[in-house]
């Protein structure tokens, strides 16, 4: 009798094993209706009220690397001027004129091609222009991978280039001196979205060269070296405006006012000073001849 | 609990042998069988679960990670064509949800609508390694919704909803064909049980019907020994336990038939005995209404003869013939009443009674008898075992006399520590004991019979030994308390 009680123990416990086995989670989930469907709920903004300043990039770099900055540019902005700047990024510099043309943005940052091509059609008026190692200007460089034989732009015949941003680009690359256009030039053209990623991948060796945005070179050489030092410098073009903060012309005056103060002056405080080294930015400063195109 | 299993086990313990070996064949089949399909249950939907979490983990992260520009730059078409695109090429994904940092939708898979308990669901802004799993119930059945933020939460939050559907599926599916399988096992466990069982409870049936025949008094079948296992062991146990039945059965019908044979021979010893008893009344009434009173008589007619005899000589003459018919008549009395019991045994034992018995023999056959007493040296034996001995001496020298035709016979009492042997023995024409022994003669053996049955009251034993033409000698030995 006494095996016939050890037998059952041991049947019990075995069956119970087995059990448990097949037993993990088994909590009760949360239910939900997949079936009963209702428009999609909005979540109320902040209970700050106050009408935000929208502020239009037109990225050169990638969108992540773009919000990182301009985020706290604008935030550093919104303070100075005692308004909340709501930032808005766009890829090309025609949809951030398009913005601030239909008064969906109040400001603007673009390259110099974009702001003089939105200083034609609708007035687009700059603000300030970021000094960069004490320039307003700067070239855009033709870049290769360090480890390359390339030493000159001319012996990028035939090999394959990259463009950040083709409408931003100079119109002439410096090796097609002799008229001749890209397509013709290079084995292969590519458009990469973003300088920084235009950089990448010359210094992963995706392409053999590329036409980087001379500021955007420089603030990566800071922010990430290593990548910067995977590549070097075969040549630069001429040297033209470094991309303005701009407004619509009919701004109201008094904004435009605290928005230009707050830009010539953010480099005197300690938060803004922080913000433009991050953008590898010296300051801002006021515009000069360059906006009416000659320092293109 | 015990009261409910009690009657269960006493009718599992109480099932042929057969039923029980394939029972707990079919039993251990089904066992193993159940706990298999439960652990194969377990091992496949957790290998399941991981697997899908991790590709809803790797479908959220690629998403996240291309979302990002898209929702940076605002561009909602490109986010719902990629959460639509994404949707139809990634199996048992069955919603993606793309929140910004306020919990507000983006872009989902559900159309224009979307179901307003999923929104808030998995909410939150802690993630473990990364990523946040919630186990969701639905119409649908479970579903596994994996939350990965985009852009570090800063541009919100993409979550995939796995359906588990195909697990249930795969799982029901395996599940039916395991339970096939152990169907199909506890088929072939059975019959193959069979097999074996019908081996095993073959000899066991064998040895039941041969315990039952046993049980009949039937010895003459034997248990077949296969093998030398238990069962092969059982059966040359049992075959060695039959033979020793059978033999004890037949020692057991021999000494009911020698009882049956003695007590036959008892009740005619018995009539032998009483119809002695008569005769020998009849014979002392005859010696005394033959001889003592005749005697007695003839004693009184010369008494009477002598009243009227005057001359003296002649008185003389008369007196000393009647004083010699008187001490006749007083031997007479003396021989008959030393016929009935000798007073010797009483008075003086049983050496000196035996002396005078051979004495009487040799005497009356005309023989040489010889007697030998040794160690009695005045010493009492009980009465019982005296007259025991007197009387079968008394019957062997009367066998003697009746059938030997010896010459001489030796007779010796040799009385031990705790026995009292006596040995008759002759030279005569001696006579097969086995053959007379076994005899359906009565008269033969009845004397023989008697004197065993005398030897066999005190407890002693008596052995003839004979050969025709060389004598015979009678042992009787008879133990005694000191």
């Amino acid at each position: 009798m006494r095996h016939l009680k050890g037998l059952s123990a041991l049947a019990t416990l075995s069956l119970g094993v087995f059990l448990l086995a097949g037993c993990s989670e088994q909590d009760e989930p949360p239910r939900v209706r997949l079936w009963a469907l209702a428009p999609p709920e909005v979540t109320p903004t902040d209970a700050d009220s106050r009408v935000p300043l929208r502020f239009a990039v037109a990225l050169a770099v990638s969108p992540q690397e773009g919000y990182q900055l301009y985020g706290d540019l604008a935030e550093a902005l919104g303070q100075k001027i005692g308004r909340p700047v709501h930032l808005i990024l766009r890829r090309a510099f025609s949809e951030v004129n398009d913005l601030v043309r239909s008064r969906e943005a109040e400001m603007a940052q673009l390259c110099s091609r974009g702001f003089l091509q939105g200083h034609a059609d609708f007035g687009l008026t700059a603000l300030a222009v970021p000094v960069v190692n004490r320039r307003k200007s700067r070239p855009s460089y033709v870049i290769v991978s360090a480890e390359s034989e390339i030493g000159t732009p001319a012996e990028l015949a035939g090999k394959t280039f990259a463009f950040a941003d083709p409408l931003c680009a100079p119109e002439a690359f410096p090796a097609g001196r002799g008229g001749q256009r890209p397509e013709a030039f290079f084995r292969r053209k590519l458009l990469i979205t973003g300088h920084d990623r235009a950089i990448r991948a010359v210094a992963e060796g995706l392409v053999d060269g590329a036409l980087v945005d001379g500021l955007v070179y420089a603030r990566l050489a800071l922010t990430d070296p290593g990548q910067v030092a995977k590549t070097k410098v075969i040549g630069e073009t001429a040297p033209y405006m470094n991309p303005p903060v701009a407004v619509h012309p009919g701004l109201d005056p008094t904004v435009r006012e605290k928005l230009r103060r707050a830009l010539l002056t953010l480099h005197e405080e300690q938060t803004g000073r922080a913000v433009l080294t991050r953008l590898a930015i010296d300051r801002f400063a006021a515009p000069g001849g360059e906006v009416d195109g000659r320092g293109r | 609990m015990k009261r409910l299993l009690r009657p269960i086990i006493v009718w599992a313990l109480g099932v042929s042998v057969r039923v029980k070996i394939m029972g707990i064949a079919l039993g251990l089949v089904l066992l193993l069988g159940v706990g298999a399909v439960i652990q194969v249950q377990g091992v496949t939907r957790a290998t399941f679960t991981r697997e899908m979490d991790e590709r809803a983990l790797s479908i959220a992260r690629d998403m996240a990670a291309r979302a990002a520009d898209f929702i940076l730059l605002e561009d909602f078409v490109a986010l719902r064509d990629l959460v639509l695109e994404t949707l139809a090429s990634s199996k048992d994904v069955r919603y993606i949800l793309v929140l910004d940092g306020r919990g507000n939708v983006l872009a989902h898979t559900f159309g224009h609508f979307l179901p307003p308990d999923l929104q808030p669901a998995n909410a939150g802004n802690q993630y473990t390694g990364g990523f946040r799993i919630q186990r969701l119930a639905s119409e649908e059945g479970i579903l596994r919704d994996v939350a990965v933020p985009i852009f570090q939460g800063r541009a919100g939050v993409v979550r995939v909803g796995m359906s588990e559907e195909r697990l249930e599926q795969t799982l029901t599916r395996t599940t039916q064909q395991l339970l096939l399988l152990v169907a199909a096992v506890s088929l072939l466990g059975v019959l193959a049980a069979y097999l074996p069982t019908v081996i095993l409870t073959r000899p066991l049936l064998e040895l039941r019907d041969l315990t039952r025949a046993v049980g009949r008094k039937v010895f003459s079948s034997r248990a077949q020994v296969r093998f030398g296992d238990e069962i092969g062991q059982l059966a040359t146990a049992f075959n060695a336990m039959v033979e020793n039945l059978e033999r004890a059965d037949a020692e057991r019908s021999h000494l009911l038939d020698e009882l049956r044979v003695k007590e036959q021979m008892r009740l005619q010893l018995l009539d032998k005995v009483i119809s002695a008893q008569e005769d020998e009344r009849k014979r002392v009434a005859r010696e005394l209404h033959d001889e003592t009173s005749q005697s007695l008589t003839s004693l009184l007619v010369g008494l009477k003869v002598l009243g009227s005899v005057v001359d003296l000589p002649e008185v003389r003459e008369k007196a000393a013939e009647l004083r010699a018919l008187g001490g006749k008549i007083l031997r007479d009395v003396h021989d008959l009443a030393f016929q009935l019991r000798p007073s010797l045994l009483d008075s003086l034992g049983l050496a000196a009674a035996v002396q005078r018995l051979a004495e009487d023999y040799a005497e009356k056959l005309g023989i040489h008898i010889d007697c030998h007493a040794v160690g009695f040296e005045g010493r009492r034996l009980p009465p019982g075992t005296e007259t025991a001995l007197y009387r079968i001496v008394q019957e062997a020298l009367t066998n003697v006399a009746k059938h030997a035709e010896a010459k001489n016979v030796s007779v010796i009492l040799r009385e031990g520590e705790a026995s009292v042997l006596a040995i008759v023995e002759d030279d005569g024409k001696g006579f097969p004991v086995a053959e007379v022994m076994g005899s359906a003669a009565k008269d033969k053996r009845l004397g023989l019979f008697g004197m065993e049955e005398r030897a066999a009251l005190v407890a002693g034993k008596l052995t003839i030994e004979s050969t025709p033409g060389e004598g015979t000698t009678v042992f009787v030995e008879v133990p005694f308390e000191q």
